[in-house]
Parts: C-alpha cells; structure tokens; sequence
C-alpha cells in the first residue's frame, strides 16, 4: 500500500516516477526488493528492519550505486497489509531528511486512523 | 525482527506494471539484474533457513567464512556472486544450479511470484526416494503401454511413420506407401496389426490417436516411396 496525502495525491508514486531523485535502474531495484518481500514471511536485516526509536516503523533498505535508499512503512492498515509512507535516503548514517521517521510516524497515525488514506501500490 | 506476513502481491496488476516499465530498455536490463541477484540472495537465504543452519554453521560447510555468506544472501552487497561461488553453494546445499537464457514472461513469472516456500529445493539424499519413485512409476507406465499395443518394437516404428504421414490433408481416396528408413524392406503391407496403407486421412488419425493413448510414443519420421491416387 501507498500513503496517500490529504489532496488524495500520492507521494510514493510521486517520488518514484521522479527520475531525479530515483533513477530507472535504481527503480528496478526498489520493485524487485519489494516484490520479493511481499513473498517472504519474515522480514529481517539486512533488507528490512524496525526503527528502534518509532515503535511499528519498518525501514526497508535498498542500495543502489552510492545512494542508501531507507523506505519507511509500517504493518498496516490491515494486519497483512504493508503501507510505504516516506522515501527517505541515509547520509552520514543519518536520516535525509532528519526528520523522516517522525514524518512516517505521523502519517501512520493518519492511515490508523482513516485506511482511505492508503491505497494498492503500483509498480508501474 | 518481528514477523510481517503481508498480503500476497496482485501478480496480475504487478505483472502488468512490470511489463510497461520493460519498454524501457534500461528498466528492462535492470529488472534482469536485479531479478538474478535479488533472487540468488533470497533463496541462499530461504535453503540455508530450510536446513536450520546458521550462517556460521553453513559457512563451514561451503568452506566460506560467516561474514561471506551474509554478503551473499544481502542483495544490497556491491559484491556479486560469481558463477564459481554460486556452484560451489550449490555443492553445499546438495542441490542442482540451473544458469539459462529465458524470455521475458520468464523473468516477469519470476519477479512477481516471490513466495519464499517455493524457492525451498530438497537435497540430492532428501530428493532421492522420490526421484526413484517417479522414474519407476515413468518406466512402468511406458512397459504398459507396449504390452497394451501388442505390438513388436519394428511394427511400432513402423506405426509411428504412419502417423507422422500425411503432414497435409489428402483427397478420401488417395494410397499411400510409407517407408521407415531404418527398415531394409520398404512397409507396404496391410498385414501388419495395423494398417500400413492408408485409404482414408480421417481413419488414419483415428488409428493414430487411438495407438498414441496405448502407446504413449511420439511420432516422427516417414520418407514416401510412392504416392499414387485410386
């Protein structure tokens, strides 16, 4: 599933088609890493972990040339659903933006409690 | 790390992305790519958790140390298996390595059908009995069906040219003469259990089906020796 915002745009799908910030081989990579999690029963490192600081945020890292990829989702709406809701990247071992966990945060809140507010992801 | 079992992918609507992004040569080399790594690392992963054997514990047994066999089960590593390392786990799991060419409806089946149990490959002492099993079920199957046709191996071959021949309809009235090339004497009669010369194209796909089910061989190879219309 995708966050969607309260326009009922979506800003996954936004930062992906976005050839500058995710290029098409480092696309590829992202739906491959997807899908094949989609598959797999237990998540864990080295692709996929929770955030220690943010109780229910899942990162799933991707990495693709010199770019860290770190995608923030959480288990949800529903208890075998997967909503991504923020792309952000590492620099320095650090979150960019720094405050990207806390923006997952706040948007898991808002899919909680309205599901309307995610949508199926799309790979295209 | 807690357990997250989320819905299976809409393959269909995954599939169809897929294939639209594949327009893109660069997509389409790079889900290539990515399909070959991301998928050897899974399943490196998926054996050695269906071995319950840490990575430690596998290592000793692909003579690898720990650390190299979480860089091969890690698709993000800048370090790709080669073909050598991926023989030699393959040697230590005991399993098979297959390495072709495949078409693009291949790559896609593969992409979006990630289910972890169905990367689990028994090995060779685990896969044994039934591999046995089915080969021995394959070879009595075939000796049933050759006892069942009453036929001797040189009538056989015989009948499979005749089904094999004519490729193309023919007129009801039209006689054939086929000979098998293996045999010394052209087979021209209709003495045989079944018949040689054919009146009929419609009779002669009955026969032919008809000993296909008994016998259970394909058809091949006929060379006309005379074509002659009644």
């Amino acid at each position: 599933m995708d966050y969607l915002d309260e326009r009922g745009t979506n800003p996954i799908q936004d930062w992906l088609s976005d050839v500058r910030q995710v290029p098409v081989k480092a696309k590829a990579k992202i739906d491959r890493i997807l899908l094949q999690l989609a598959g797999t029963r237990l998540w864990v490192r080295p692709l996929a972990s929770n955030l220690d600081d943010y109780p229910g945020i899942v990162e799933i890292r991707v990495r693709w040339m010199n770019t860290q990829y770190r995608i923030l989702g959480f288990r949800g709406p529903d208890e075998r659903q997967f909503t991504i809701l923020f792309p952000a990247l590492e620099q320095g071992d650090e979150f960019q933006p720094l405050g990207a966990p806390g923006i997952a945060r706040t948007r898991m809140q808002i899919v909680e409690a309205d599901w309307s507010r995610a949508c199926e992801h799309r790979y295209g | 790390m807690k357990q997250i079992g989320v819905e299976p992918v809409n393959t269909v609507t995954a599939k169809r992305d897929l294939l639209d992004n594949c327009r893109n040569s660069e997509y389409r080399e790079a889900l290539v790519f990515e399909n070959v790594y991301t998928g050897v690392c899974s399943q490196i992963r998926v054996l050695r958790e269906q071995r319950e054997l840490s990575q430690a514990e596998f290592g000793r047994k692909a003579k690898m140390a720990q650390e190299r066999i979480s860089i091969l089960e890690d698709p993000n590593a800048e370090t790709k298996p080669t073909l050598k390392t991926l023989l030699r786990v393959a040697s230590a799991f005991d399993v098979g390595l297959d390495v072709r060419f495949v078409p693009f409806e291949t790559v896609l089946d593969r992409s979006v059908n990630t289910d972890s149990s169905a990367l689990q490959v028994p090995s060779f002492d685990d896969e044994l009995p039934e591999l046995e099993k089915h080969l021995d079920a394959v070879e009595a199957r075939s000796r049933e069906r050759l006892s069942l046709t009453g036929l001797g191996m040189e009538q056989i071959e015989a009948a499979k040219a005749i089904q094999a021949y004519p490729a193309e309809p023919r007129r009801l009235s039209d006689t054939y003469k086929v000979e098998i090339s293996k045999f010394s004497e052209p087979v021209t009669t209709s003495s045989w259990p079944l018949q040689i010369v054919y009146r009929n194209p419609n009779l002669e796909w009955r026969v032919s089906k008809s000993l296909e089910a008994r016998s259970g061989v394909e058809y091949r190879t006929t060379q006309i020796v005379e074509e002659r219309t009644a």
